[in-house]
């Protein structure tokens, strides 16, 4: 193959541009990765290649030719890969190439570009997304150098802004609460009164950080016992929530009961067997299970839904202002990542133009090695190879000198490679 | 000597002014650099200010907590101390900013009215006078960081109480934290008192058998002795909640504050610094 130009570029879609249908019709689970990555490579165009499929996101990253229909060529390729894709979804596509691809997977490895702002989890699928290109032998120099940039970029920003700091959902935002009343979870027993979805999450949250146990309440003792046999609970029969509340230090109510199911009353006498305790409640059902005037009461909180939310808005509020910070690092590690490309690109053509050059220097001294006398050879042998190194001198000096620009870097190499019919650089011999 | 004295007396309210400019960093962002720092800095900053008041003391002579500036001083010294030892101890920054604040004003009126000067009452120069006011400084400096955790939980408490997530909020530790917080600085407080109490009755009657033994001061000490032992108590044996500890450590540090302004002030006590 000639000198063609290749490039990197990134197609997909994520939550911003397409509906669950589409993304369902793209997305792959992981066991399905690898022969898709088999199929990809296989493509004439594709040079390298890797997939990162999330259930928000389906993007290929791939080391592709560069020419004026390298979208319309990559959408082609979308839709013989990928069942169902029809030519009126194109506009749901993105297509970033070079620079902006490099931007792209930074972005999107940090949690910058995901549905929750700096969830952490996306660092994991993309760290899958490598291993399984890598395992497939699909990427080669340029995405395997991306990607660990990314993985590295996303422990930076992690590290150096708050961007993944403080609960953004209503459920891990009750925990956040727990935990700026009691030191360490892994003390304390909760109890979650009713089966409401986001009071199931929360208990759930709980028992990740530990929680000495867990008990469940429900009106229905069977349901309680179904639940808490699912969650590694303890079931706790409805009549006995206030006579049984000294043990434990963490209430969630998420019934759909019309009344309160604890009057301030409950939690007064409770309190007197607690020796100072703090009782902490959570009231995420509406209407409301627990008795407003429980938090006049001493040493208990009481917070509601409204202020879940709350510190859920604040937290994410807080990591949008953290934006700007992150995406100075990512920008700083685009420019590593195209200055460490511009090398690359000139790297291979300052060694095909010695090669080269060497080639016909010693095809031209070979015309004489039976014509002159070994000594006259060597003098030679010598002289060219001054002469190869002077005319050589000027070229390097040029590349060398470009590659850290990686604007000049590339051109400077695409036109010595044109010049001296240089091999392309992704096909080295 | 003295110029290098009057050089670091000068530097030391600076080095705390920019110690505290990095906690503030670090308690607003604590993502931010600052907190990388901090330790270093505040250890520097200890040694350097070591430094000035142990050279103070070999180039007067005597003991450098004869007057109120060098009082002050050294309760700086002191208070920046148990600060970094107690931030050691529970690994937590955020609550630096709040203790240092006071560290560099306690700095800032010592060195801007400090006079150096040798000359000193000869009782001053005695060496029970460093242990009895070395030990009531130590529990001073306990005191008042028990007393600004206690402050810090009583906002915390209110703003949980009443849902208003501030920068408190997202800034402090847990409540349980910080009672836990307010104890341990408590306790050895409440120890060096005691021993700077039973110093100061040894060393009065040393001095002088006759001289009354209650005076102004004398009678707020036994006071702050009863409150900060009451929160020990309260804390063990009572029970108390949180929020009492709180009050009471908060209390504590009130009247140890009356009793410096009144002491030095409005009444006639032999305990009147300068």
């Amino acid at each position: 193959m000639d000198a063609e130009t290749l490039d990197l570029f990134v197609v997909g879609v994520n939550h911003k541009t397409a509906d669950t249908s589409l993304r369902e019709k793209l997305a792959l689970s992981p066991a399905h990765v690898p022969d898709k990555l088999e199929t990809l490579i296989g493509e004439s165009a594709v040079h390298e290649v890797a997939l990162l499929s999330t259930c928000n996101r389906t993007e290929v990253y791939t080391v592709f030719e560069d020419t004026a229909q390298s979208s319309d060529k990559l959408f082609s390729l979308i839709r013989r890969n990928f069942s169902a894709i029809e030519s009126g979804d194109r506009s749901r596509f993105y297509f970033h190439k070079g620079r902006q691809a490099v931007h792209h997977l930074l972005g999107v490895t940090s949690g910058l570009d995901s549905m929750i702002l700096g969830e952490p989890q996306i660092g994991g699928q993309v760290k899958d997304a490598l291993r399984l290109a890598q395992q497939a032998q699909t990427i080669g120099v340029f995405l395997n150098r991306l990607f660990h940039l990314a993985l590295h970029t996303a422990k930076t920003v992690r590290s150096e802004t708050a961007i993944t700091r403080g609960a953004v959902s209503v459920a891990y935002a009750a925990v956040e609460l727990a935990e700026k009343v009691f030191k360490d979870l892994s003390g304390h027993s909760a109890l979650l009164i009713g089966a409401g979805k986001t009071g199931r999450l929360a208990a759930k949250h709980l028992k990740g950080r530990n929680i000495k146990e867990l008990y469940i309440a429900n009106r229905t003792l069977k349901r309680a016992e179904a639940l808490a046999a699912e969650m590694d609970a303890v079931a706790m029969p409805f009549e006995k929530i206030a006579d049984r509340l000294h043990e434990v230090d963490i209430v969630i109510g998420s019934t759909g009961a019309d009344d309160y199911v604890l009057q301030a009353e409950d939690v007064r006498r409770s309190m007197s067997r607690r020796n100072k305790r703090y009782l902490f409640f959570i009231d995420i059902a509406m209407p409301r299970d627990f008795d407003p005037a429980i938090n006049s009461l001493n040493n208990v909180f009481l917070n509601n839904m409204e202020a879940l939310r709350q510190v859920a808005e604040q937290n994410a509020l807080k990591r949008e202002q953290e934006l700007p910070v992150a995406y100075d690092i990512v920008d700083e590690a685009v420019d590593e990542y195209q200055r460490w490309r511009g090398v690359q690109d000139v790297k291979p053509t300052i060694v095909a133009l010695r090669k080269k050059l060497g080639a016909i220097r010693r095809g031209e001294l070979d015309k004489f090695k039976h014509r002159v006398d070994d000594e006259e050879m060597q003098r030679m042998e010598e002289l060219t190879h001054r002469l190869l190194n002077k005319i050589l001198h000027f070229p390097m000096r040029e590349l060398n000198s470009t590659k850290e620009s990686n604007q000049q870097g590339p051109l400077t190499a695409e036109v010595l490679r044109n010049i001296f019919e240089l091999k392309d650089r992704y096909h080295e011999e | 000597m003295l110029s290098l004295i009057g050089v670091l007396n000068t530097l030391l309210p600076i080095l705390y002014m920019v110690l505290l400019y990095l906690y503030g960093q670090n308690f607003y962002n604590s993502a931010h650099s600052a907190g990388r720092y901090l330790r270093n800095a505040t250890l520097i900053t200890i040694i350097v200010h070591f430094g000035e008041v142990a050279l103070r003391g070999l180039y007067f002579g005597r003991f450098p907590m004869a007057t109120i500036s060098e009082f002050m001083s050294v309760l700086a010294l002191s208070i920046a101390v148990v600060y970094l030892y107690v931030e050691h101890r529970l690994r937590l920054k955020t609550t630096g900013v709040f203790v240092l604040a006071w560290v560099f004003i306690l700095q800032f009126f010592s060195s801007a009215f400090i006079v150096f000067d040798g000359e000193v009452p000869a009782i001053l120069k005695s060496p029970m006078f460093f242990f009895h006011t070395s030990s009531a400084i130590i529990s001073y400096s306990a005191f008042f960081i028990s007393a600004i955790y206690g402050i810090m939980f009583v906002m915390l408490f209110n703003q949980i109480k009443s849902a208003r997530f501030g920068i408190i909020y997202n800034r402090m530790p847990s409540l349980e934290e910080l009672n836990e917080m307010i104890f341990r600085s408590a306790l050895p407080g409440f120890i060096f008192l005691t021993i700077s109490l039973v110093l100061g009755i040894l060393w009065r009657k040393e001095v002088d058998p006759t001289a009354p033994h209650f005076d102004g001061k004398v009678i707020s000490i036994y006071a702050v002795w009863f409150i900060y032992g009451a929160v020990i108590v309260g804390k063990n044996i009572g029970r108390w909640s949180g929020k009492w500890l709180a009050y009471t450590s908060i209390a504590g540090f009130v009247v140890i504050l009356i009793s410096f302004v009144i002491v030095n002030l409005f009444v006639t006590s032999f305990h009147r610094f300068g």
